[in-house]
């Protein structure tokens, strides 16, 4: 069995990196970098999870043999 | 102690992303996308142990390997549909759960029809 305890804790510190660089860079007045960085943390965790994802499918039509 | 592995990765889950919503509620969304992938992925881990003895004995018992491998599919789908549909409600958007459950109700009913038709038949040879 796989518990990706590290998987939390990465997506957990990309999601708080990239809420105090948006919120330092919006405070210095560059507001479309900060969105910019918002954007590019939530496609990076997308990734993970949308990878997570599809193994997760793919052992379940294995498992139950649909199709 | 299996177990209370998986309790222990739920909890520290929760905590980070009740941390994490306050900073970035989108990635609190994906952060308890990724806590439902895991535990889900350990259950049907252990589903694949139950799911082979049931096969002996279902072979055992002479049951019909395609009833049977319809039920198996039928739950399977069930599974996932059921997934699909408590990720959407978590999203805000119970309207699209319930559309994702009903179409899984029709595609368990696709399945099972086969199954029906044969019990029909079967009433059908007992009465004259």
């Amino acid at each position: 069995m796989s518990l990706e305890l590290h998987v939390l804790f990465q997506i957990a510190i990309v999601g708080i990196a990239a809420a105090i660089l948006a919120s330092v860079l919006k405070t210095a007045g560059r507001d479309e970098i900060a969105s910019l960085v918002t954007i590019t943390a939530f496609v990076l965790v997308t990734a993970v999870v949308v990878t997570n994802i599809s193994q997760l499918f793919l052992q379940i039509k294995e498992v139950f043999s649909i199709q | 102690m299996a177990i209370a592995q998986i309790i222990l990765f739920a909890v520290v889950g929760a905590m980070l992303i009740m941390v994490i919503r306050e900073l970035a509620p989108q990635i609190a969304f994906l952060l308890t996308l990724v806590v439902a992938i895991a535990l889900f992925a350990i259950a049907m881990q252990r589903v694949t142990g139950i799911l082979i003895p049931i096969e002996r004995l279902a072979g055992e018992a002479d049951v019909n390997s395609l009833f049977f491998a319809t039920v198996i599919k039928i739950i399977g789908i069930a599974y996932l549909v059921e997934f699909g549909a408590q990720i959407a409600r978590d999203a805000g958007v119970g309207s699209i759960a319930a559309k994702l459950e009903l179409t899984g109700k029709l595609f368990i009913l696709v399945l099972a029809i086969p199954i029906i038709t044969a019990v029909v038949d079967a009433i059908a040879h007992l009465l004259p």
